[in-house]
């Protein structure tokens, strides 16, 4: 027992404790139970106002009231079950995006890393290259481009009813390839420790093929950081999405997401009459959402991953 | 250093050109021409300004002859715009979104590395707690709700500043403070844990030992080494200042090029919005260069290659 490494005695420790560690913290308990009912409220909420989204009335701007929790926006339309619809998609985007981003920067980190040599050298030039584009304006670029096909695509094939989804479709994508650098370099950097590592030796003089080595033995011990940057990058992805859709780029109407919902908020802003619920609602849940994910993303760092600092 | 210099630019030409191409090529192989209207222009008609655009023949010599004009300087005129030329628009647009940009770079610059070492001084104190869940709820109030937020407050219920426009040195403040804002939450994570690092090193030690005052040992010794983060973070950051303004210029209607690069997105304008790319890339690169450069006098032990 005693030649156990130091080393590898610490991570299955951790393993079997860590979410214990997590539930031991009062503020990433408070977030996680936040989380929980916004994902259920975005889910069973729409169908539970008594509205639906779309539906218009001759109720313009009216004040939050018993009728209108939340109130109404510029057709009459109920601003809570807007804000509910709205965190349907704002979430979903936000949890694709960053599984395409996720999927993408891990398996290239660790074929990168994990080869190493010349090939890694040229990978790791083409992120550094990437790095140094204005992404943002490529997403921007990209998404319209696209967005004009797949319409045209759709039209020629009759497809009418799949042109509201496209919009989403093409955020997955664009905000997916935003974002899977930063992965892939931290995964890259992770690997070439972990290569080094006994246990990889003793898999590669058993026979085992490269990717049953990646898959079973790479990737589990991959597991930690790959969580906390998931927490991590799914509020910077909703945030995207949500800064598209505001700029009209992203989710078009009569769809809403949070994006959308604080663009129109902030459009109806007049000196004479403050509508201030536009604006107040949708950002404070948005905000709250956003800030939960965060929090949660810190307290997982540190229980996970206790030598990462933010590399952003 | 001039070997450092040198290649750094080549590297720059050389992701310049990437860019450039990517973005024509991906504005011309879009569905749909420069001139699509609700009403359809008779096609002699659409056919001339194609030409008069340089927009005609086939796509690789459209390109060739793109790339030789921008190499030139000569960003050609805007197909949404007609009266202008992109170099036109970039002139009048770009010290605008500079003006704004530079003084949110400050802003976020000073108050972060402030509330970082703040922070990371009074370590596990109310201080430190207070100033990192700013810091956090900062980075998680997105920039387009804080921004309507302060014209409602600051501008529409108080009267301080104006709501929007551009102008005067007021109308500056708002917009400025609300691009700075989530930058200046980053800058402030980053520094307390670089600082926290570099107060638990030896030399930190020695200094205090040898006696001299705290704040000569954190602003002469400490700070210096614990910027070096910071000022690799400051390349990206200047890039993410150009197009977070987009919202912001959006939002208190600020004249900058943010609004013409997406209205020339929008509207299929290759050449304006080749010219932004352009600009973007080559604020972008050389800002990276510039915090390499800086990395060098702040770290003695870091040698440029």
């Amino acid at each position: 027992m005693q030649s156990t490494p130091l080393s590898e005695f610490h991570t299955a420790r951790s393993e079997i404790s860590s979410w214990e560690r997590l539930l031991r913290r009062r503020v990433a308990v408070i977030c996680l139970a936040f989380l929980v009912l916004m994902i259920l409220a975005a889910t069973f909420g729409p169908w539970m106002t008594g509205y639906s989204y779309e539906q218009t009335s001759n109720q313009q701007f009216s004040h939050p009231s018993h009728e209108h929790l939340f109130g109404t926006d510029l057709l009459g339309r109920d601003l809570l079950t807007r804000i509910l619809h709205g965190a349907r998609v704002s979430l979903l985007v936000g949890l694709i995006g960053t599984m395409v981003s996720l999927t993408v920067g891990v398996s290239y980190g660790m074929i990168s890393g994990y080869l190493g040599g010349r090939v890694d050298m040229v990978m790791m030039r083409f992120v550094d290259v990437l790095y140094s584009l204005p992404r943002l304006i490529f997403v921007i670029i990209l998404i319209t481009v696209l967005d004009r096909y797949t319409r045209a695509l759709f039209t020629r094939w009759e497809w009418e009813g799949m042109v509201t989804y496209t919009r989403m479709l093409l955020l997955f994508i664009g905000l997916g390839a935003m974002q899977w650098l930063t992965m892939s370099r931290i995964v890259r950097g992770q690997v070439l420790s972990l290569k080094e590592q006994q246990f990889v030796l003793a898999a590669q003089s058993l026979g085992a093929r490269q990717s049953r080595i990646l898959i079973h033995h790479l990737l589990p011990n991959l597991m930690g950081i790959i969580i906390v940057y998931l927490t991590l990058t799914i509020p910077e992805t909703i945030l995207l999405e949500s800064l598209l859709s505001f700029l009209g780029l992203g989710i078009q109407p009569p769809q809403a997401s949070w994006g959308t919902l604080i663009s129109e908020g902030a459009a109806a802003i007049n000196p004479v009459d403050i509508k201030w619920w536009l604006i107040v609602f949708p950002g404070a849940i948005m905000a709250s959402t956003l800030l939960s994910l965060n929090l949660l993303g810190d307290h997982l760092r540190d229980i996970l991953d206790p030598k990462m600092t933010k590399s952003s | 250093m001039i070997l450092f210099l040198v290649r750094r630019f080549a590297l720059g030409l050389l992701t310049l050109f990437i860019v450039v191409s990517l973005t024509f090529l991906m504005m011309r192989v879009m569905p749909g021409g420069p001139f699509d209207k609700e009403r359809k222009l008779p096609p002699a008609i659409e056919k001339n300004l194609l030409a008069h655009y340089k927009l005609d023949g086939p796509l690789w010599r459209q390109y060739v002859d793109y790339i030789r004009d921008v190499a030139l300087g000569d960003l050609r005129p805007s197909t949404k715009y007609r009266s202008r030329t992109v170099n036109e628009i970039i002139a009048q647009t770009l010290p605008v979104s500079m003006a704004l940009g530079s003084m949110a770079f400050v802003v976020s610059i000073s108050t972060g590395i402030l509330l970082g070492s703040v922070a990371a001084v009074r370590h596990k104190i109310w201080m430190d707690q207070l100033a990192m869940f700013l810091a956090v709820l900062s980075i998680s109030i997105p920039n387009f709700v804080i921004a309507p937020l302060t014209i409602l407050l600051f501008a529409l219920v108080w009267n301080i500043f104006p709501v929007a426009g551009w102008g005067t040195f007021s109308h500056l403040v708002l917009p400025a403070i609300c691009l700075a804002l989530p930058f200046s939450a980053y800058i402030a994570r980053l520094t307390r844990n670089s600082m926290l690092d570099v107060l638990n090193q030896d030399y930190i030690r020695t200094a205090r030992a040898k006696g001299l005052s705290e704040s000569r040992v954190i602003f002469q010794h400490a700070l210096k080494v614990a910027l070096l983060p910071v000022v690799s973070f400051s390349g990206p950051l200047a890039a993410n200042m150009l197009t977070g303004s987009l919202v912001i210029e959006e939002i208190f209607k600020v004249p900058g090029i943010g609004a013409f690069f997406v209205n020339g997105v929008l509207n299929r304008d290759a050449f304006l919005v080749g010219g932004v790319v352009i600009v973007y890339s080559i604020l972008l690169i050389t800002f990276n260069i510039v915090a390499d450069i800086l990395y060098t006098f702040l770290d003695p032990r870091i040698k440029l290659t």
